[in-house]
């Protein structure tokens, strides 16, 4: 059970990156597939209109299509599910990261008309309200990769050399325009190296053999002295 | 027969573009518009849609790198 000061910083987090946005508490592959919807959602809507959605999940793996259609993936998922951690999909990029209860999620879809999207652009409208939100909270992250931390890429949000944030993207054509998601994962609280255990275990029962260290990843709770 | 191609100016040049997942089995029937594949730029996945109806031929593998123009497949 987490503290009472650990819920308020979700809550906090939260409401300093969209002050209009209530937290959704979701479950199973319906909570992964609301941001497809949003998707679908946003596409009718005219360029340059956005969706925001935060929302917790509660305890799960969440995988790729490509990692899905590996040979052993559905042995790899009984075995987490087993534990405890059942794996679901998503169709933006990336490998497997984790969900649960004091990791805070961020999806924006964005209608972009006809113009194409580049990938960097994809990240920036996202990006910049989470580090707007952050600052509110007096933390100032940076933006890069961090050798060691699972899902790795160039648009992680970090605090002094380790990763809080791993973000990914997906832009489709829908309706004559261009369509794109962002979605973000924060580690509020929690145990990273709880977490980099799950993942490792699942991705080694698919005979996949990354090596994470627990010291790439953080915590708003851990880093920030709450 | 209608070729699959890599879409050109999504992507800057000088960024790796990997075939991520093929949605459909080669030899399977697929209707023009679905999803065939994703593209995948660092982290962003982008749809690849088939641009006919027809039985799904694949030319590229999974995880290979990829660049604008170039034939993915084809629909017979």
């Amino acid at each position: 059970m987490a503290a009472t000061t650990e819920r308020a910083l979700v809550r906090h987090l939260a409401r300093a990156i969209s002050p209009e946005t209530e937290i959704e508490i979701c479950s199973g592959q319906q909570a992964i597939d609301r941001d497809d919807a949003l998707i679908e959602k946003v596409a009718a809507f005219p360029p340059g209109a956005s969706c925001i959605r935060i929302w917790e999940n509660h305890n799960c793996l969440v995988t790729t299509r490509r990692i899905a259609r590996r040979a052993a993936f559905a042995e790899a998922v009984a075995a987490s599910a087993q534990s405890g951690w059942p794996v679901y999909v998503r169709s933006s990029g990336g490998s497997t990261v984790i969900h649960r209860p004091g990791i805070l999620n961020i999806s924006l879809a964005k209608a972009a008309g006809a113009d194409i999207v580049q990938p960097e652009t994809s990240y920036d409208d996202l990006l910049l309200m989470l580090r707007d939100g952050l600052q509110k909270l007096g933390i100032e992250p940076s933006i890069g990769a961090i050798k060691g931390a699972y899902c790795d890429g160039k648009y992680n949000l970090c605090l002094n050399g380790r990763k809080i944030a791993g973000t990914a993207s997906r832009i489709v054509r829908r309706k004559q325009q261009t369509v794109y998601l962002c979605h973000a994962s924060i580690a509020v609280y929690g145990s990273p190296m709880r977490d980099i255990s799950l993942i490792s275990a699942f991705e080694q029962n698919m005979g996949l053999d990354h090596i994470y260290a627990p010291s790439s990843h953080t915590t708003l709770i851990e880093l920030a002295g709450f | 027969m209608t070729d699959i191609l890599v879409p050109h100016g999504q992507w800057e040049a000088d960024q790796d573009a990997a075939l991520a997942t093929w949605l459909y089995g080669d030899g399977e029937t697929v209707q023009e518009g679905v999803t065939v594949a994703e593209i995948m730029v660092e982290k962003t996945s982008f749809e690849i849609p088939a641009p006919a109806s027809g039985t799904l031929s694949i030319a590229v593998e999974e995880d290979a790198i990829v660049a604008p123009g170039q034939v993915l497949g084809s629909i017979r």
